[in-house]
């Protein structure tokens, strides 16, 4: 057996673990700030209201101009026939109370 | 060591610049005044951020608490027989496993590392041979465990495995009995109970305009389904992390793709038992991987599906079995080179 193919074994874990590594890092960036979790997980699952009404606070708190467009587009993924009624209920009292604190409802 | 300590500080170098999210601030809040000194479940984890309430020195404790546990697999790995190389080969694994990224990232989820700490602590006790004083012991980590988090009850189920696994049968099937007893006491006391009477459901809220009402109505059928799923999408992002979110739309899976993935569950049990003699130790990490699980499928949270933060305990097991196969592979491939002349 040629000496390379003793090491194989050796040679796979440490690239497993490199690849780990990168995606470990990469993974971590989306853990910076409400902006970017709630972005992240808006654009993994765009059909959801809860990652697209909490993206839609991050950017009010923010002071995103696109804050607004973001509620409304939340508040319009809560009617979806596949949304549970909590969520839908849950969600639209988050829209409504975030709207009335910043004088916007 | 230089190498080692410089790719895992590359990996999670984005933690130097991270602020508190999501419900950080709620825990704050809590932590901010002085925490009981009452220890009750969850406490350690209050103390935590009491004692570390800075972003930075918030997410560096996070950070210590991620290597501490993955430092405990791999003596728990090479506790249970595995080569030295493959015990570091699931440490490193753990460690930098970008699974585990919501656990050490996301602040609140530091509840989930104190529990692993404490369920780890208990199982290698449970490797050193047995004394009188060893259940007292591993009681006490559990509690430790469950001051972090209550999930740590998982290590009621976990301890008897590893009993199983290092060929103390007798101690493994008492303990089995009182881990019963165990689970049976706290599926009763976190709310369980609705289950067992058919009392339960998913929640139901209804908005009046100022306040929303919750009202737990859960039927166990669509509960198992939906958690076998979420339970099935983490063994894949277990082995390819590709789609990692914090908040993934179960609602728009398929019914047959639930069924599915609750077979897919069974088939994997199934797996685990046929290899129980050829390869022990990977019946042992499939076997912890859904035993870590199991409460969950129980215990019904109003929307609490299985998330990427809570799957830090069953990914362990998922380790442990990658690397008994690694080491078994290592073996194989130095035993051809034994048989081969060099050339």
């Amino acid at each position: 057996m040629m000496r390379w193919e003793r090491r194989l074994p050796v040679v796979v874990a440490l690239i497993v673990l490199g690849c780990a590594a990168a995606r470990t890092h990469q993974a971590l960036t989306v853990w910076q700030s409400d902006l970017t979790v709630w972005r992240h997980a808006a654009h993994v699952a765009p059909f959801k209201p809860r990652p697209a009404t909490n993206y839609g606070v991050a950017l009010l708190m923010a002071r995103d101009p696109l804050a607004v467009w973001q509620l409304r587009r939340a508040w319009g993924l809560t009617h979806g026939s596949q949304v549970p009624d909590y969520d839908r209920a849950l969600t639209q009292r988050t829209i409504r109370r975030t709207l009335i604190a910043n004088g916007l409802w | 060591m230089v190498a080692g300590v410089s790719v895992l500080a590359a990996a999670y170098q984005p933690l130097w610049t991270a602020g508190a999210v999501y419900e950080d601030r709620r825990w704050l809040a809590e932590a901010i005044v002085r925490p009981s000194v009452w220890p009750r479940p969850r406490s350690l984890a209050l103390w935590a951020w009491w004692l570390a309430p800075g972003a930075r020195a918030a997410h560096l404790l996070s950070l210590a608490l991620h290597l501490l546990v993955s430092g405990l697999v791999g003596v728990l790995a090479w506790r249970l027989g595995l080569s030295r190389g493959a015990a570091w080969f699931a440490a490193g694994l753990l460690a930098l496993h970008p699974l585990t990224s919501e656990a050490v990232g996301y602040l609140s989820a530091r509840t989930e590392l104190l529990a692993a700490v404490g369920v780890l602590g208990a199982c290698l006790l449970a490797t050193v041979a047995f004394r009188p004083w060893s259940w007292l012991a591993i009681a006490s980590c559990l509690w430790l465990g469950v001051m972090g988090k209550e999930s740590a009850s998982v290590g009621f189920l976990l301890v008897p495995l590893v009993y199983w696994a290092t060929g103390d049968r007798l101690i493994a099937e008492v303990t089995s009995y009182v881990a019963a007893l165990g689970v049976a006491i706290g599926v009763i006391l976190s709310g369980g109970w609705q289950l067992i009477a058919d009392r339960g459901g998913s929640a139901v809220y209804a908005d009046n305009g100022t306040t929303v009402l919750a009202i737990m109505d859960v039927s166990w059928w669509p509960w198992l389904l939906v958690q076998a799923t979420a339970a099935m999408r983490l063994l894949g992002q277990a082995v390819l992390p590709l789609t990692l979110t914090v908040d993934y739309d179960y609602d728009v899976v398929a019914l047959w793709v639930r069924y599915a993935a609750l077979a897919g569950l069974v088939a994997l049990a199934g797996l685990a038992w046929s290899q129980r003699s050829r390869r022990p130790l990977v019946t042992f990490g499939l076997a912890w991987t859904l035993l870590a699980i199991l409460p969950r499928f129980i215990v019904q949270t109003p929307r609490g599906i299985l998330n990427e933060h809570q799957f830090l305990t069953p990914l362990i097991g998922l380790v442990i079995a990658g690397a008994a196969l690694w080491d078994e592979w290592r073996a194989y491939v130095e035993a051809l080179t034994l048989r081969t002349p060099h050339e």
